[in-house]
């Protein structure tokens, strides 16, 4: 496997202590041809991942050393939003509710069920493909929206807040052609080809 | 003008010397004795010899009579033995007499003896007898054979009609023509048995005839006769009486001495005869002085031995008494100092008997100084006497024979409450002794009498006494009399023994005490026998097997033994048929006993067992709620294999379905299934043993392999606080005799306690370090250190109770119990802290040997 494969097919990433839990899950998961990669600490697995792998995170909330959570809280104060499931065993309930609210994707009972697993893993790496394709998105928009004028900025807010041409021409004290040049100048320069896809852009743009 | 002679008389006596007078007394003796006795004995002599010779000559008539008869019978027999002689039968067979032959003369035999008579018959007769004949049966005279020149006397035929018309009358002596005959008829018969008539032979009694008879006689002066009864005539004498014959008796009787018998054999002969013996006087007389003579020499001789003896005699006496007195003398002289006179000649006697007369005046003296000092004595002694008596702490009263009261010393009046003056002349029965006492007193007064034995211990009575105040009290007395002067008195010795009987009866409650006690009470000696059981002892007898005054068995033998040795009191705990007794021997040391307290613990042991049974109960509680507590670790614990089989099958049971997957791979991921398997058995198996209650089992385990699996179990909650455990074990297995299930719950009841107690420190700083090894005692330890919370010194002191809990959650029995279980393996728990800084606990655990051997015994 090169490493420009590497990076590009998404691989599943199963952090757990115990070996022979870590061994099954490869072979489990690797039946249905997706790659993994196994590690035995939180510690470990952060040695050998960087962002920008896609791919989603199994991971065991009881370990020694970092546990699940505070892998999660690491991954979060840096920003890396690979998608993570939580393995639990039987009652652990508490913790898997704390780490649903940390961002976990999902939870899963040991012992798995293959097919539950299985669709987690599927939705993992799908919520894992749509927020590459987003944060894509994202990026684009803001390169776009850097290239306007502050004046076009005032401009797309109102057009997105749903005002009309009248209105932010007595806003901003301009007539109303010019409003409509700006506007014009928005969305081209947004390479939106509707005022819908715009207000889409601009909700985009402030989450 | 007497005793001038006497004095004389006496110094005369003095100068003969001893042998001379002794050898004058036995000569006067010998001479005084021969002049009195003789003339008596002479007279006495004669007496005696008269009677002797009366005696004799009866002696000798009827000895010569005896003679004459049997003499006279040896003619009988001859005469039997000729009528039936064989040629008298041959002779008279063919011979018949015809009864009218009266006027036949008998045929006559003179020189030849006919042939019915064999010569050598008659010859062998000291003296022939004059005629033999032969009769018929009617007695008629047929032949006659003399052997003499005398002829037949004529009154033959008419004396034998009358002798043979009696048959009986066979022998007799008659007097025929003046002359004595013995006539002897015996029937005779012929051949065949037929009576022919009488064989008869005539023997003529005369000088020879009586000479004849009297042959064998010893003495020759004796001559007997036959004596006319009627005319008192001699008609045949022995030899030299040929001149009596016709003499009256009467008139011989100046010249011999006669004695007349009468015949019995031939009592009813015709003529009255008398048979007569006869001495000589002249010869008896001469005999008598004969007698005389010697009996005259006898006594010559035995007066002059006397004399002799009697000589001998005095002069032993004499020289023994001699000896004697010169002991006596010199003794004397030497212990009283009275001189003595040197016996050298003279007579000794009298020097002596003047001498002891000065010896007993000296003696007389010597007592009379001695009396005069008893005398004093005796008063001194008397004195002390009465203040003995006085001093007596019992009352002491004297009686005279009366019963009254001569006296009444000190003591007496205190017990009594009347003062001597009172109580004298009162009668002590009365005066002292209750009414139902006084019988039984006179009782023993009388006993004592009947007991002469001076020696013999005084008999004790118990008795009821009475003071004055009228208290009645119990009294022993004891009454010894005594005899003063031909006066009885008795000393009656009166004992107040109340004080004594209530101690007795004390003392006899007190003996009865163990008696009472419902527990056992014994007393065994040094060679292990029971001395003493009470009642309550049965069970314990018969547990030992042995009863009251046996042995007990050799172990226990021993242990009493090791008691009494050591001087330590020992408890024992046996079990028997009436529970369980904890035995606590207490040695006596100064008496060699050991007294045994039984203490019945029956319940105590039920209790005890009941308290085990229990507190295993608590064990198993206890641990069913650790592992409750535990359940989430267990169940991660458990899920992890499962849940890597699950993911190993599904994975293998979907390359298959889609065909993808090498065969190599598969096999692997199925061993991976059944290794996960077997690890999940494994830890199933764990749990079992740590719910499955069991009974206590002890077993050879190693303690660093029970720590392992105590941790497996804790080890979720572990990883959950991130404590890693710092293990310094023993390299070598620490083996001990233990429950290893039980040691476990122990181990992880500690590691319990030190994961909460680790829940406050900051999980970076958390340390739990477990440590196995050996105490310098030898024990095995296992030591639990954690850096937690600690535990406040107050409550260390209660760390082990039960139900003391410093967590909100405990139910404060984990370490109780875990106390327990160390306890009952005969370990030991510790535990030390300091708050904030951590807590150590150290349990000890003997190894293998010390509990086999603490097992074993």
């Amino acid at each position: 496997m090169t490493e420009n494969e590497k990076t590009s097919s998404p691989t599943v990433f199963v952090v757990d202590d115990d070996e022979a839990m870590r061994s099954s899950l490869q072979w489990l998961i690797e039946s249905v041809g997706l790659r993994v990669e196994c590690y035995a600490s939180a510690e470990s697995f952060l040695e050998a991942y960087y962002p920008g792998r896609s791919g989603c995170l199994l991971l065991d909330v009881r370990m020694p050393g970092m546990g699940g959570l505070e892998l999660q809280e690491y991954l979060r104060r840096h920003e890396i939003s690979i998608p993570v499931i939580i393995i639990t065993g039987h009652g652990d309930v508490p913790m898997s509710v704390r780490a649903m609210k940390e961002g976990a994707i999902d939870f899963i009972e040991k012992p798995f069920n293959d097919e539950l697993l299985l669709d987690a893993i599927r939705n993992a790496l799908a919520v894992d493909e749509r927020q590459r394709q987003e944060q894509t998105l994202r990026a684009e928009l803001a390169s776009c929206l850097a290239t306007l004028t502050p004046r076009e900025h005032e401009v797309m807010e109102m057009v997105t807040a749903g005002k009309s041409n009248k209105e932010i021409a007595s806003a901003l004290g301009v007539s109303a052609k010019t409003v409509e040049a700006h506007r014009a100048k928005v969305m081209d320069k947004m390479k939106a080809s509707s005022l819908a896809e715009l207000v889409r852009m601009s909700i985009m743009a402030r989450q | 003008m007497h005793r001038p002679r006497r004095a004389y008389l006496r110094n005369l006596l003095r100068r003969v010397p001893m042998p001379v007078l002794a050898a004058l007394f036995g000569l006067l003796t010998a001479a005084a004795m021969w002049i009195v006795i003789d003339p008596i004995q002479t007279r006495a002599i004669g007496n005696i010899f008269d009677k002797e010779l009366q005696g004799q000559l009866e002696t000798r008539a009827s000895e010569s009579l005896a003679r004459f008869d049997s003499f006279t019978q040896s003619y009988v027999n001859t005469t039997r033995l000729l009528a039936s002689h064989r040629r008298m039968a041959d002779y008279l067979e063919p011979v018949f007499w015809f009864a009218n032959d009266d006027d036949k003369a008998p045929r006559l035999y003179r020189d030849k003896p006919p042939v019915w008579l064999p010569a050598a018959a008659i010859d062998g007769l000291p003296v022939k007898p004059s005629h033999a004949l032969l009769t018929d049966v009617d007695g008629i005279i047929r032949e006659v054979y003399q052997l003499g020149e005398l002829a037949l006397p004529r009154e033959t035929p008419s004396e034998l009609r009358h002798a043979l018309a009696d048959t009986r009358q066979t022998a007799y002596i008659t007097r025929l023509d003046g002359r004595l005959y013995m006539l002897i008829a015996e029937k005779v018969e012929d051949a065949s048995y037929n009576l022919m008539g009488s064989l008869v032979l005539l023997v003529r009694i005369d000088r020879d005839f009586l000479n004849a008879s009297q042959q064998r006689a010893s003495t020759s002066e004796t001559t007997v006769a036959l004596v006319d009864g009627e005319s008192q005539t001699i008609l045949a004498a022995s030899h030299n009486g040929e001149s009596l014959v016709g003499s009256r008796i009467s008139d011989l009787e100046t010249d011999y001495v006669i004695t007349a018998q009468s015949f019995f054999e031939y009592g009813n002969s015709p003529v009255n005869l008398l048979f007569a013996t006869l001495i000589s006087r002249d010869v008896i007389e001469a005999t008598r002085q004969s007698i005389i003579a010697v009996e005259r020499r006898h006594r010559l001789t035995g007066a002059a031995i006397v004399g002799f003896i009697f000589v001998l005699l005095f002069i032993l006496v004499s020289s023994r008494i001699n000896r004697l007195l010169r002991r006596v003398a010199n003794f004397s002289s030497r212990a009283l100092h009275i001189e003595h006179p040197s016996p050298r000649g003279g007579n000794q006697l009298l020097i002596m008997e003047d001498w002891i007369r000065s010896f007993t005046q000296a003696v007389m003296r010597a007592r009379e100084e001695m009396r005069a000092r008893y005398t004093a004595e005796i008063q001194e002694r008397e004195a002390l006497k009465t203040a003995v008596l006085d001093a007596s702490l019992d009352p002491i009263v004297t009686i005279d024979q009366g019963g009254h009261i001569v006296d009444f010393n000190p003591t007496a009046e205190n017990t009594f409450g009347y003062r001597r003056e009172e109580a004298l002349n009162r009668s002590l029965d009365e005066l002292v002794f209750d009414k139902g006492s006084r019988q039984a007193f006179n009782a023993q007064l009388y006993d004592c009498l009947q007991e002469q034995q001076a020696d013999a211990p005084p008999v004790l009575r118990t008795l009821t006494a009475r003071n004055k105040d009228g208290r009645q009290f119990p009294v022993e007395v004891a009454i010894k009399p005594v005899m003063l002067e031909d006066h009885l008195f008795f000393t009656t010795y009166i004992r107040d023994i109340s004080e004594r009987k209530r101690q007795a009866q004390e003392i006899t409650s007190l003996a009865a005490f163990p008696g009472e006690s419902p527990l056992p009470v014994l007393r065994i000696n040094q060679p292990g026998v029971v001395i003493y059981a009470n009642r309550a002892s049965d069970g314990l007898l018969d547990y030992w097997g042995c009863k009251r005054m046996q042995t007990v068995p050799i172990f226990w033998k021993r242990l009493v033994e090791k008691v009494l040795e050591q001087g330590r009191a020992r408890e024992m705990e046996v079990e028997t048929r009436d529970g369980v007794f904890s035995l606590l021997l207490a040695p006596v040391a100064s008496l060699g006993y050991v007294n045994i307290y039984g203490r019945d613990i029956t319940a105590v042991r039920r209790a005890e067992e009941e308290a085990r049974h229990r507190q295993n109960e608590l064990i198993h509680v206890s641990r069913l709620s650790t592992m409750g507590e535990m359940a989430t670790g267990i169940a991660h614990e458990l899920n992890q294999p499962l849940s890597a089989i699950v993911n190993f099958a599904k994975g293998c049971s979907r390359r298959i379905r889609l065909g993808i997957g090498e065969k190599e791979e598969l096999v692997t991921a199925m061993e991976q299934i059944s290794q996960q398997a077997s690890r999940a058995g494994e830890i199933i198996k764990r749990l079992r043993g740590m719910v499955t209650r069991q009974q206590p089992v002890r077993e050879k385990a190693d303690l660093n392999a029970l720590i392992k699996d105590a941790c497996a179990l804790i080890a979720h909650d572990r990883q959950k606080l991130q404590i890693a455990i710092e293990f310094h074990l023993n390299k070598e297995p620490v083996l001990a005799w233990v429950d290893p299930v039980q040691i476990e719950q122990v181990v992880l009841n500690l590691l319990r306690n030190a994961l909460d107690a680790l829940q406050a420190k900051p999980a970076e700083e958390r340390l739990l370090s477990i440590e196995t090894g050996f105490a310098a005692s030898g024990n095995a330890y296992i030591r639990v250190q954690d850096n937690g919370s600690g535990i406040a010194r107050e409550d260390l002191k209660h760390l082990f109770d039960p139900f003391f809990s410093t967590k909100k959650t405990g139910m404060g029995m984990g370490l109780s119990i875990s106390q327990t279980i160390i306890a009952e393996h005969k370990g030991h728990i510790s535990a030390d802290s300091l708050p904030g800084r951590g807590t150590v606990f150290i349990v000890e655990l003997p190894v293998t040997g010390a509990v086999l051997e603490s097992i074993a015994s």
